[in-house]
């Protein structure tokens, strides 16, 4: 990890160091939208709608920036969280200011277990405060999909200023402790690190943990589209555009760091979802020929994973081979969205395996 | 500082019709009057004069406002041609035409690569960060100015200090990346909700001011008395915004904040080029 002079200098742990100013940002970003929700019915302050909207796209971008920072600083947990926020953000405040829609709580709910399992990694780690912050968070993503609208704007507005609450204060408290090396707000930092060894390929890890999160989180929105939605959805799409956009970026770095096998999956995959979603926010019919391209690749890709020897990629990627030819060429849509969702579960598994071997070094999840 | 200055002095023309901004200009005048200095110490008269030419215009179209334009012409006109005979001597130097003259060396360039990055904050990112706020009270102050002209500057400007926040937020200077990022965001996008038609929500500002809260903690612990000072009054100037009955305070706050941080800058830029050794910058 490159660091400057600065950062030599710090107090306490580098890793919670680097990600202070995201946590800050994201804090303001679910503190904001939770005073909103709960404005709706409380109505304890005057904020014009689109305002609010616009200035949330406004913030979500530049947390996504900070996402993509710690991403390159080699820090994957912090940085998924981070992503999800933004992506869960900017994708519902874009639905009502541009499209003006509800956002669509399936997205939300679909990136729950993700944030779900950071803030299980934040406990491993003993940082109680971040951990407790993103269960809150995670908490508030499900509450949407659960309850009707009343109560389900209340009790997720509750718990998206309590966790924003939380990770502005842990942000806060580790700036102090970073700076002055004095724990003021009592904070908790990073207290059990991934351990390091000499032959990591960080590229890699990047690439099997976030990016096939991402992925996975893709094919079970494009399976649960097949299998459960009639037409196409536009709220879905919005959010379908973000994340497909977020696994070319993966993609990209992946192709360029030499890990061309996932990099290719990847991309095809992304820009066929982000090409479909397009289509559909500008109010066309997508065709199915991106589609079966995609087929045929995941075909390629998938005995080439077996010729590697990594059969759970190999099952994950023909089943989504099998889906996307099963929906382009048959039109069982249906049944595609089943043979996706179940290609979804086989590399969320194996983006999860990764994940707790990145985090403790332990293979509790084997893959081969 | 010459393209911020042209930036100001355009506008304020545009819109005022004449030189009126006196704090602004003074602002810039003690800027060039310091490059000027830092000039000599290099022995580069030329650029030096040009600073000089430009400090001494702004002032006298502050002193004489009918004559405005026309000073503020001829010191552009005349520093720029300075500046361009100093670059063409400098080419021709550099070609080996003239082999008894050697130019002056900017030995900052050789500075350690560390400490880099702590200089270019402490000086060009907080002039950057001095200048957004002056826009940021003169907006406070003259309602009536919020037009799409003063939006747009506060925008092109909040948007270079939001630059300099995330280089030294990149490079670890969290203290000093957060105090202006979180103004820089406020300015800016206030700016942008202020273009696209919509109203601002205070509320916003208020949540931004918690940030500093952290801020004041660590300049505290850390002594850091002129710090502290700009971070205790962009607190204030940003959470008292919600509240409209201290709401004429908050430009006094922020000339404050403006001057402290100009005088933070100005100090580190003259430390950094007057000291001997790079190595003993302390920013």
């Amino acid at each position: 990890m490159t660091v400057g002079r600065a950062e030599a200098e710090i107090f306490g742990e580098k890793t919670t160091f680097l990600s202070i100013t995201a946590f800050m940002l994201a804090g303001a970003l679910a503190l904001w939208s939770g005073l909103f929700y709960l404005n709706a019915d409380w109505q304890f302050m005057t904020v014009d709608p689109a305002a609010y909207h616009f200035t949330r796209i406004f913030l979500a971008v530049f947390v996504l920036m900070f996402a993509l920072h710690l991403f390159f600083r080699e820090i994957v947990t912090e940085g998924l969280v981070i992503l999800y926020t933004a992506v869960s953000c900017a994708a519902f405040s874009i639905c009502a200011l541009v499209l003006g829609l509800d956002g669509d709580a399936t997205t939300d709910a679909i990136m729950a277990p993700g944030i779900l399992l950071a803030a299980l990694m934040f406990f491993h780690r003993r940082n109680y405060l971040l951990g407790a912050a993103t269960i809150a968070f995670t908490v508030a993503f499900v509450l949407g999909q659960l309850f009707g609208s009343a109560a389900g704007h209340q009790a997720t507005g509750v718990c998206l200023v309590a966790a924003g609450v939380l990770y502005i204060y842990y942000a806060c408290g580790n700036l102090i402790l970073s700076e002055t090396g004095r724990n003021l707000l009592r904070v908790t930092q990073n207290q059990v690190l991934p351990p390091e060894a000499p032959d990591r390929d960080h590229a890699y890890e990047l690439v099997a943990v976030a990016g096939f999160f991402v992925f996975s989180t893709l094919m079970i929105q494009l399976g649960y589209q097949f299998a459960a939605v009639p037409t196409p959805s536009r709220s879905i799409c919005v959010a379908e555009l973000f994340l497909a956009l977020t696994a070319v970026g993966f993609a990209v770095y992946a192709l360029v760091r030499g890990i061309v096998l996932e990099g290719t999956l990847m991309l095809v995959f992304g820009l066929s979802c982000s090409i479909f979603s397009a289509i559909v926010l500008v109010g066309y019919t997508p065709s199915l020929a991106v589609d079966f391209f995609v087929g045929v690749v995941a075909v390629v890709v998938g005995i080439s994973f077996v010729l590697r020897g990594e059969r759970l990629l190999m099952v994950g990627t023909l089943l989504l081979a099998a889906g996307e030819l099963t929906a382009t060429l048959l039109g069982a849509f249906v049944l595609g969205g089943y043979a996706i969702l179940a290609g979804a579960v086989c590399l969320g598994y194996f983006a999860v395996s990764s994940w707790i071997v990145l985090e403790t070094g332990r293979d509790l999840l084997p893959v081969h | 500082m010459i393209g911020l200055a042209a930036m100001v002095l355009s506008i304020a023309e545009f819109m005022t019709g004449q030189a009126d901004y006196f704090v602004i200009y003074l602002f810039f005048a003690v800027d060039f009057l310091a490059c000027a200095k830092v000039f000599i110490g290099r022995h580069n008269w030329m650029s030096a004069v040009a600073c000089t030419v430009f400090a001494t215009a702004v002032l006298l179209g502050v002193l004489w406002p009918a004559q405005y334009a026309r000073i503020t012409a001829i010191a552009f006109l005349s520093a720029g041609a300075i500046f361009i005979m100093r670059g063409i001597f400098a080419l021709l130097v550099l070609s080996g035409f003239f082999p008894w003259f050697r130019l002056s060396m900017n030995r900052n360039l050789f500075a350690p690569t560390g400490g880099y990055s702590e200089i270019v904050v402490g000086t060009a990112g907080a002039l950057v960060f001095a200048a957004t706020s002056f826009f940021l009270g003169l907006n406070v102050l003259e309602p009536g100015r919020d037009s799409v002209e003063f939006n747009v500057v506060k925008a092109s400007l909040s948007s270079m200090c939001l630059v300099f926040a995330v280089y030294a937020l990149n490079h670890g200077l969290l203290d000093r990346g957060l105090s202006m990022l979180f103004i820089a965001l406020s300015v800016c996008m206030s700016a942008a909700v202020n273009l696209a038609g919509f109203t601002w929500p205070m509320v916003l500002d208020l949540l931004f001011s918690l940030g500093y809260l952290a801020l004041i903690a660590v300049q505290l612990l850390r002594h850091q008395w002129l710090s502290l000072l700009a971070a205790v009054f962009l607190f204030l100037s940003l959470s008292l915004k919600s509240f409209t009955a201290y709401a004429a305070y908050i430009p006094i706050l922020i000339a404050i904040v403006s001057m402290v941080t100009t005088y933070l800058a100005l100090w580190n830029f003259l430390r950094y080029e007057c000291i001997r050794d790079p190595q003993e910058v302390a920013v």
